[in-house]
């Protein structure tokens, strides 16, 4: 019988078992790993400061987001050798169902896991600490308790979908540059996305120019903000467009690059 | 099945490896693919198996376009390379992850090729020396039950006994339904096994003949000496004489002496 030649639900699961029977070690200490880094970051800085605020949580996982682009961005080992990319390109499956795979263990699965291992250490870490009467230290009254409601309560415009989608937009960046290039794929593609900013910062300039031609020397941009309708103003718009749409371009990328991938 | 038509490759920013090359072949044998360093061995292989994409020509493998890398495509063709990597997991777990993802795999006969390569499942594949990994791989291969196994340089690190061993299990392992598609430089290696030989040189199919038909249309033999030998097809100085290949005059056939015919053949002897 002819399985369809795109995705096929048992195919999908034997090939995702394939995946976590041979790495299930590398997921494991990837965990692991993650896990300590996360408590140690914490419990340095509680202990040191012996003050937290939602504000310093805020510097953790924004640092800890970014620490968890290089896993995302290792997606697709097997493609950075060519021995290991003809064993996985040969394995009996789709394309889509390979990319399906990666996507799955490396973003839906792993962030969550990843963002929850985060709150766990940021209690743990609070937990071990010991209250000092000596000095006046008390956790329970210096240190703040972490919750990701409280870190969107910071943000300055509550709509929260640009930001996820930006995070979104940013790691899939990393995915699709895992595909793309075969050997050291986060500096490069970090390297690529720093000269995309920079040909959008030079346009921003550039129209500046053209635009606000008095108001924009000396090296500034200049924008005007407007309501595009009674409640949005137009610099949302940007937002939205600027992080919440690359990821339709990067997702696609990544997996028509996979498709067409020689050895 | 392989049917290949007018077939055009070449790699980025070089010049044609292969320019209107055709080729076909119905399962139910084993064929030996020989040529030079450069000829395009390997690349005809990887070609075939879908991990090069060709500019023109009409390619199928068993009725697929090999780049479209269809699952059921990948399902009824294995390659083994001459380099190959592991990961660091033990036998029985890298053939508990992945033999699922072939429909005909045999673990029956898996366990019997790994008990004949004394090869322990419980060993973690990266431990094992190079040879044994090899033949891990190998065992693995006829386990599919692929339709089309392709074996780049398959003896190559296998000690003496493996190689027999591997021909033996080769000859056992395949059936009718089946190609098997030797490349290898270790002619003597294949030499009893093989019923098909094709060479390949500067991109072109220069020979494609059954065994059979050779040992009717040719004879190899040693002499001490040329005089008295009337216009052999070629000839090649050898301690204690002469190696030489004559066009088949009675019927007595000789073994096929593959080394000889191939440098004839690259030597662009007049076979005809």
């Amino acid at each position: 019988m002819k399985q369809n030649k795109y995705f096929s639900a048992e195919r999908f699961a034997r090939l995702l078992r394939n995946d976590f029977l041979i790495h299930k070690k590398s997921y494991l200490f990837t965990l692991v790993g993650i896990s300590i880094a996360a408590y140690a970051l914490m419990y340095y800085a509680m202990i040191t400061t012996k003050h937290v605020t939602i504000n310093q949580y805020t510097g953790f996982i924004v640092f800890y987001m970014v620490g968890l682009g290089v896993v995302i961005g290792t997606a697709f080992p097997a493609l950075t050798n060519q021995n290991k990319a003809s064993s996985f390109l040969l394995l009996p499956a789709s394309t889509l169902e390979k990319y399906l795979v990666q996507f799955l263990i490396r973003i839906v699965i792993f962030i969550p896991v990843a963002l929850l291992i985060f709150w766990i250490c940021a209690h743990l870490a609070k937990a071990s600490l010991i209250p000092n009467p000596e000095i006046g230290f008390d956790p329970e009254l210096s240190i703040s308790d972490f919750s990701f409601t409280s870190l969107f309560n910071l943000l300055y415009y509550k709509d929260i979908a640009p930001i996820l989608l930006g995070i979104f937009s940013g790691y899939s960046l990393l995915f699709a540059g895992s595909v793309y290039f075969k050997r050291f794929a986060i500096p490069k593609t970090l390297i690529f996305f720093g000269i995309i900013v920079g040909v959008v910062a030079l346009s921003f300039k550039v129209f500046s120019h053209f635009f606000f031609p008095v108001s924009a020397a000396n090296y500034t941009i200049n924008h005007l903000i407007y309501k595009i309708s009674s409640d949005t103003e137009n610099i949302k718009l940007y937002f939205y467009i600027i992080f919440g749409c690359p990821w339709l371009f990067f997702l696609p990328l990544a997996y028509f690059k996979l498709k067409e991938k020689e050895v | 099945m392989i049917a290949i038509n007018q077939l055009t490759f070449h790699y980025k920013k070089q010049k044609a490896l292969f320019a209107d090359l055709s080729f076909h072949q119905e399962n139910g044998s084993i064929t030996g693919l020989l040529g030079k360093n450069g000829a395009g061995k390997s690349t005809l292989l990887k070609l075939m198996a879908g991990l090069l994409k060709p500019q023109t020509g009409q390619f199928e493998v068993n009725g697929f376009k090999p780049f479209d890398r269809q699952p059921d495509f990948l399902a009824d063709v294995f390659m083994v390379p001459e380099e190959f990597s592991f990961p660091p997991v033990g036998i029985d777990c890298y053939v508990k992850a992945t033999a699922p993802l072939y429909p005909n795999f045999g673990y029956e006969k898996m366990d019997k090729i790994l008990v004949e390569f004394e090869l322990d499942p419980k060993k973690n594949i990266n431990r094992l020396s190079h040879g044994q990994r090899k033949k891990f791989l190998i065992a693995f291969a006829l386990a599919t039950n692929c339709r089309l196994l392709i074996l780049d340089e398959p003896t190559n690190g296998l000690d003496i006994p493996s190689k027999s061993l591997f021909r033996k299990i080769l000859v056992s392992s395949v059936t009718d339904e089946q190609l098997v598609l030797i490349s290898t430089h270790q002619v003597k290696d294949i030499d009893t096994i093989i019923d098909k030989i094709v060479m390949l040189d500067n991109g072109e199919i220069v020979f494609n003949e059954e065994v059979v038909n050779i040992s009717q249309k040719w004879q190899f033999k040693s002499v001490s000496s040329l005089s008295g030998i009337a216009d052999p097809i070629y000839h090649e100085k050898c301690p204690g004489g002469y190696r030489i290949i004559t066009t088949a005059i009675d019927e007595d056939e000789t073994d096929i002496d593959i080394e000889l015919l191939f440098n004839a053949i690259v030597s662009k002897a007049n076979l005809n």
